[in-house]
């Protein structure tokens, strides 16, 4: 099968790699790569190219916000390379050039379920902590609303109720991400939790995010308490605040929650979501709200959904407006092609009929093309009868076209 | 000779009590009797009747006699079951057995069981009509398009007689009476358009304008035609007088999305104000307010969300809202 040479197109492009990289014999192959690893200087000439995240990164930025299987990949190929895509080069141009003492603007990202908008996000969020950025990331609203064990009555207003669980986790992945701001803010007013608990004014918000994660019980308050801090803070102009929320539908759709009585627990009731949606307003400045929509986990919707007003609803619309929609699409040829020679790469691909297994059976979706390059995996120890797991994978794809 | 003789009386006997069975138990028995007879008697249907005329071979079918412009409505001029000798096609109807081919029409009960309409051809519906035309008036001259007759007869009334074979006249089924109208043909104003329109609910269909009555209430058509106009003057005059409690719409009764007063309208001024405020020195609210709203960009925005929220959403839809915004925010 005669492989497209899409990736020598514009010499512009062949002299960018030239001066990055050292003369390598095999250079056709390091063409879907990039040494750039600094996302504020990736622009279009390294679209549809891989650059790599390094490990410190992978664990501070990211503890709990890369996808799973994107996160079983990366243990696999024992690197985390994530490629250059225009939704989030779009953003990220934005970022640059906001103004910062101006309300936040929203940004949200939108397309099919597996074209990447995750990945997307957390593309800029690199950026974004690159540049020095505090970095508040959700990383999926929807196990806010569904599945949650205990719940709690809250101790500080009476009609809400607390996750204690899910709370405390986030607060530990938080630390992780912003250590190093933690000490240096301060609260700004008497934080009294119980009794004896109090967390005085001027603590720094260290103090306040070890309540939460040692006294399960309050945690759900402190996120509020935290993020009320972030919110009023950041327009002070010490530092950036970007709000990244992932799966931003889950604010304003319905739970799957129920209490004791077995009645339906209303979204206005959590107190987790709560907060959110009011960091989710645009009256604070000195950042900026980067969202993803998702229908994947989300409760209640059709599965082929996936414009903003289907999933955001008609109030969750009215909350984000005006908020600026960056489409994620699905691979174009080149995007593919980069993949393609990536996994190749990483010796995950080897029988040379694997491409065409992959076009067929993904349509050019990222997340399809993944999953179909298990079955390319499999279907070559198949056919070579060499000893290996029983193929049971079952694909049911719609047909999408590329996009060009 | 005995034997034969013994047979004929035995089967005298058999002819004078005319009873099948009895005689084919009989015969068989007699059969068994005389087995070892030479002459074996073959069983005699016909009795005394006579030799059986030979079987006369069936001549050429018709079909080949037929001239290609013919007059069909003398070959079927009445229902009449399939005559395939009568037909001049090469149809074939079953179940291709063995993966053969279905069978042909000759001897094929398939197609003589299933009702045919072969004696409802076009030329035969042509007699139909002429023959009915003595029975009917002119069609008037004037009306000779579709719009004329709209605009002259908006209202139009459907029924439904049955004709049937049987001992009673009456179905119940021809009581329904249909009336459909166009309200742009009606005399309502705004109010009383939208009234209306909630008033009839799902009789309505936005597509063609119509408003379809369907009254089936009554036993007789008299009576619920003058249901049906009932209903339609009551429905009128009803959707043109105003209540008190109307005053009470909220935005979700409303039909149509209107952007001024919506929180769209409300959350960009906000946005814009405070992106102002921190440019700039404050300044008078109302008069910021008006001239925030009358800038292009605030217009095409106020147009791309208006065009979200009424047509629905799509790829073209969502990108215009996109352009509106990046305007806007001066992204």
């Amino acid at each position: 099968m005669q492989v497209r040479s899409v990736h020598s197109g514009s010499g512009l492009q062949l002299q960018a790699v030239a001066m990055e990289t050292e003369p390598h014999p095999a250079k056709n192959l390091s063409v879907f790569r990039t040494t750039e690893a600094d996302p504020a200087r990736h622009s279009e000439q390294h679209a549809a190219q891989y650059y790599t995240l390094s490990p410190t990164h992978l664990r501070t930025v990211f503890p709990h916000g890369l996808p799973p299987r994107f996160q079983m990949q990366v243990k696999t190929f024992n690197e985390g390379c994530v490629m250059v895509r225009p939704p989030a080069l779009e953003i990220i141009s934005h970022l640059k050039k906001a103004d910062y003492s101006k309300p936040a603007l929203h940004y949200l990202l939108y397309g099919a379920t597996g074209c990447g908008k995750t990945m997307s996000l957390c593309h800029v969020l690199h950026y974004c902590s690159t540049q020095g950025w505090l970095v508040l990331h959700i990383p999926d609203a929807h196990l806010w609303v569904k599945n949650c064990k205990e719940l709690l009555p809250s101790s500080s207003r009476p009609s809400r109720f607390d996750q204690p669980v899910q709370a405390s986790q986030w607060l530990q992945n938080f630390k992780v991400t912003n250590d190093h701001f933690l000490s240096k803010i301060k609260t700004t007013r008497r934080y009294v939790w119980t009794k004896r608990e109090r967390t005085e004014e001027g603590r720094p918000l260290a103090e306040l995010v070890e309540q939460g994660v040692n006294r399960v019980k309050s945690s759900s308050d402190v996120v509020g308490a935290l993020l009320r801090e972030l919110r009023l803070q950041a327009g002070q102009g010490d530092f950036r605040l970007a709000v990244a929320v992932d799966g931003v539908n889950a604010a304003w759709g319905k739970t799957s929650l129920k209490k004791e009585d077995k009645s339906a627990v209303l979204l206005e009731e959590l107190t987790l979501i709560h907060n959110m949606r009011k960091m989710l307003n645009n009256d604070w400045c000195g950042g900026a709200i980067i969202t993803a929509l998702s229908q994947t986990g989300s409760l209640y919707t059709s599965r082929l959904s996936y414009l903003p007003q289907e999933l955001l609803g008609q109030e969750g619309f009215d909350k984000m407006d005006p908020f600026v929609p960056v489409p994620v699409s699905n691979y174009t040829e080149k995007e593919f092609e980069s993949c393609y020679l990536y996994y190749m790469d990483r010796n995950w691909l080897q029988h040379p009929n694997s491409k065409c297994e992959c076009v067929n059976t993904s349509g050019g979706n990222a997340g399809w093309v993944e999953i179909a390059s298990h079955v390319g995996r499999c279907w070559y120890h198949v056919t070579t009868g060499r000893r290996n797991a029983e193929v049971r994978v079952m694909v049911n794809v719609a047909p999408v076209n590329f996009v060009v | 000779m005995a034997a034969s003789t013994m047979c004929a009386v035995v089967v005298a006997a058999l002819n004078r009590t005319h009873a099948r069975g009895s005689a084919v138990a009989g015969l068989q028995s007699f059969v068994r009797r005389v087995a070892y007879s030479t002459v074996v008697n073959r069983s005699n249907e016909r009795g005394n009747r006579g030799p059986r005329r030979p079987r006369r071979e069936a001549g050429p079918s018709r079909t080949e006699k037929m001239p290609v412009d013919q007059d069909w409505t003398a070959v079927y001029p009445t229902a009449a079951p399939f005559k395939p000798s009568a037909i001049p096609l090469p149809v074939r109807m079953g179940y291709p057995v063995k993966r053969g081919v279905p069978p042909d029409k000759r001897g094929n009960l398939e197609l003589i069981k299933i009702p045919n309409f072969l004696h409802l051809t076009p030329a035969a519906i042509k007699k139909h009509c002429e023959a009915l035309k003595d029975f009917c008036t002119e069609w008037p001259a004037g009306l000779d398009t579709d719009d004329k007759c709209e605009q002259h007869f908006p209202v139009q009334v459907e029924t439904k007689a049955f004709v049937s074979a049987g001992t009673s006249l009456r179905n119940p089924d021809a009581r329904v009476v249909t009336l459909k109208v166009k309200l742009s043909s009606l005399n309502l104003d705004e109010h009383a358009r939208k009234k209306m329109i909630k008033l009839v609910g799902e009789r309505y269909c936005k597509e063609t304008d119509t408003l379809t009555i369907t009254t089936d209430s009554c036993p007789l058509e008299k009576q619920n035609y003058d249901y049906a106009m009932y209903l339609l003057t009551v429905l009128y005059h009803e959707s043109w007088k105003v209540e008190a409690w109307e005053a009470e719409k909220t935005r979700a009764d409303m039909e149509e999305y209107d952007w001024e007063g919506s929180t769209s309208q409300k959350n960009i001024l906000e946005t814009l104000l405070r992106m102002r405020v921190a440019g700039e020195a404050e300044e008078d609210g109302s008069v910021a307010r008006k001239e925030l709203l009358g800038r292009p960009e605030v217009q095409e925005y106020r147009d791309s969300v208006t065009r979200l929220k009424n047509e629905g959403e799509s790829e073209s839809s969502m990108l215009q809202y996109r352009e509106a915004v990046k305007k806007l925010l001066s992204l």
